[in-house]
């Protein structure tokens, strides 16, 4: 009787961490999709080595922040998986 | 002055705009506030806009990385270590490389963001020295070119003897008129050689080396005309400008003269203006001075004074106080006929001054000469100046107060802001485009086509366009000065129009000339 008692305690605790993981993740999710969807893009009348050294620097933040993106996403989506099998 | 267009104190009819397409980008360089000792930066309104979104999304994605950090102590590896779900671990594995990854993707952010600062600033610093290095080159050319303008003047100065004998000379009926008309002429006839960004410069570097050339011409050592110039309060541009002034002089040109004024209709406006095309449109031309005042019940008055542009070229003074004359002597720091009865113009108004101890704010907006009258109201501290909007100014050399709202705007193909020299002050966000990008038609229907109205109305709408929050928020702050009254309950804007003259005929007159040659 105990062990269910704290059993439920334990599960209850879980749940309540994986809704407020999913709540907290949500906003940093939808923050991240909106800027892969308009990512900075430098200025086209900008030329010259100063324009190229950062048009690289540009291509890898594109880069970063996808991956960011990406992780986000997964990361609430096992949230919400996990929250739904419990 | 039988053109009395603005009698009935309503802008005068809206010009045929130039197509902003033809132009160039706008190029910003944001205030240096606090003394003027921070970084000057220099680059387009959208590599600004830029670098203020890439500064933005780093703020964004560092807080995301700390609330990320925040959601890991909420314990869900924790509590997932001692339950059966394999989900929940699964997440907090997820969660781990999100939360890697969003810092991945700061870091990011911050060093583009910084790298593209730097770009910015390195541009501004290369500029910066280019400028310097053109300055010492025309002082240089100066010196050496003394000797041959001397020969040359002693050589003119028969022939200048016997046109003033013979009725000849500038001043002199009839002969000014055609003379400017022949240049008025040629200026036409070849708007490529003017409208064009290393004219405008060749021409700043010009006006900067006319104390040492003259000091060259005089038998002077190098440096002595400036020490002599400084020695009387000038220096800078202001030197070769009082030098004009007192050369000028001799033949009858650049005379200052008493100025009188009347105020021609006090009317009512609907609406404050807003942006940066509509406050342009404000600016008078005949009636040279436009003082609206706004009205909120429950508080002190606020004014707008428009200042228009150059009204005749003529370096002979008439009855136009709007002349060459007060142009060189407002460049030279002295009391332009203009400038006087422009403020002659706010004392009727009633706008309190820093005398009164319960000073009115006022905010200036003026184009061309009005705008070198605009910055020195706002320069002189004799008025509670918030707010300076000028277009086409011939007044870098004037040291403005810090924390005023607004910017001044020039074409970088228009060569009359050169003639004030280099930009020295930085207190005021500096907006430059120009007008006719290479390769683009240039009209020939004016003169300095890229000084015309036309030209800065077409700068305006691009400044309107603005993503940058360097100019969006200056825009939006004159846009307040007048709007936070006129959208009050009660509030009234009273529009009143001024017509001056030289002379004492007009019913407010200027005590005094205030003129003097140096």
């Amino acid at each position: 009787m105990g062990d269910e008692v704290h059993g439920g305690d334990a599960h209850d605790a879980l749940r309540r961490a994986l809704e407020h993981q999913a709540a907290a993740l949500a906003p940093i999710a939808a923050r991240l999709h909106t800027a892969v969807a308009h990512p900075p893009i430098a200025p086209a009348d900008w030329y010259g080595p100063a324009s190229e050294a950062y048009a690289a620097l540009e291509v890898r933040l594109r880069a970063r922040v996808g991956v960011a993106e990406r992780a986000a996403a997964a990361a609430l989506q096992s949230t919400r998986r996990a929250l739904a099998g419990l | 002055m039988s053109d009395r267009r603005g009698l009935l104190g309503v802008p005068p009819p809206e010009p045929a705009t130039t197509d902003p397409a033809l132009g160039g980008p706008l190029w910003v360089s944001p205030a240096v506030r606090g003394g003027g000792t921070g970084t000057l930066v220099v680059a387009t309104d959208a590599l600004l806009a830029q670098a203020e979104r890439l500064r933005r999304l780093h703020g964004e994605l560092a807080a995301d990385a700390v609330a990320l950090d925040r959601i890991d102590a909420l314990g869900v590896a924790a509590l997932s270590a001692g339950s059966p779900s394999a989900a929940a671990a699964q997440s907090a594995v997820e969660l781990d490389a999100a939360r890697d990854a969003v810092r991945a993707a700061a870091i990011a952010a911050e060093r583009t963001d910084e790298d593209l600062r730097q770009a910015i600033t390195g541009y501004a610093a290369a500029e910066d020295d280019q400028s310097s290095a053109m300055l010492r080159l025309g002082s240089l050319i100066g010196i050496l070119a003394g000797p041959a303008i001397r020969g040359l003047l002693l050589g003119a100065l028969p022939i200048v003897l016997f046109a003033r004998a013979a009725g000849l000379a500038p001043g002199d009926a009839g002969a000014t008129g055609p003379r400017l008309d022949g240049v008025k002429r040629w200026l036409l006839d070849h708007p490529e050689l003017i409208t064009d960004p290393v004219f405008v410069e060749r021409l700043r570097v010009a006006v900067m080396s006319v104390d040492d050339a003259a000091g060259s011409a005089l038998g002077l050592p190098p440096g002595g005309a400036e020490r002599i110039a400084a020695g009387h309060g000038f220096t800078g541009v202001e030197a070769g400008a009082a030098l004009t002034i007192a050369a000028g002089g001799a033949l009858g040109l650049f005379r200052e003269t008493p100025v009188s004024l009347e105020r021609i209709a006090t009317t009512h406006a609907a609406a404050a203006p807003t942006g940066a095309v509509e406050r342009l449109a404000r600016v008078p031309e005949v009636n040279q001075v436009r003082i609206e005042r706004y009205d909120a019940p429950g508080a002190p008055p606020r004014y707008v004074v428009y200042v228009g542009p150059t009204e005749t070229f003529s370096p002979v003074a008439g009855e136009e106080p709007w002349d060459l004359t007060s142009n060189v002597t407002g460049v030279a720091g002295l009391s332009a006929g203009s400038l006087r009865a422009t403020e002659l113009a706010m004392h009727d108004a009633g706008i309190r001054g820093a005398e009164s101890g319960r000073p009115d704010a006022v905010q200036f907006v003026g184009f061309s000469q009005g705008g070198l009258v605009a910055a020195r109201l706002a320069a002189s501290g004799e008025w509670n100046a918030t707010g300076l909007e000028t277009y086409g100014a011939p007044a870098g050399n004037i040291e403005l107060p810090d924390g005023l709202s607004g910017m001044a705007v020039r074409n970088t193909d228009d060569f009359v802001p050169a003639l004030a020299g280099p930009q020295l002050d930085h207190h005021l966000l500096q907006v430059e485009r120009r007008a006719f990008a290479p390769g683009s038609p240039i009209p020939t229907a004016e003169p300095a086509p890229a000084h015309q109205r036309e030209a800065y109305v077409a700068t305006a709408t691009v400044i309107d366009a603005a993503r940058s929050d360097a100019v969006r928020e200056q825009v939006a702050r004159l846009d307040a000065f007048t709007s936070d009254y006129s959208d009050r309950e009660g509030s009234s804007i009273t529009v009143m129009t001024y017509h001056a003259e030289r002379g004492g005929k007009k019913t407010l007159e200027g005590a005094t000339s205030g003129g003097s040659t140096p």
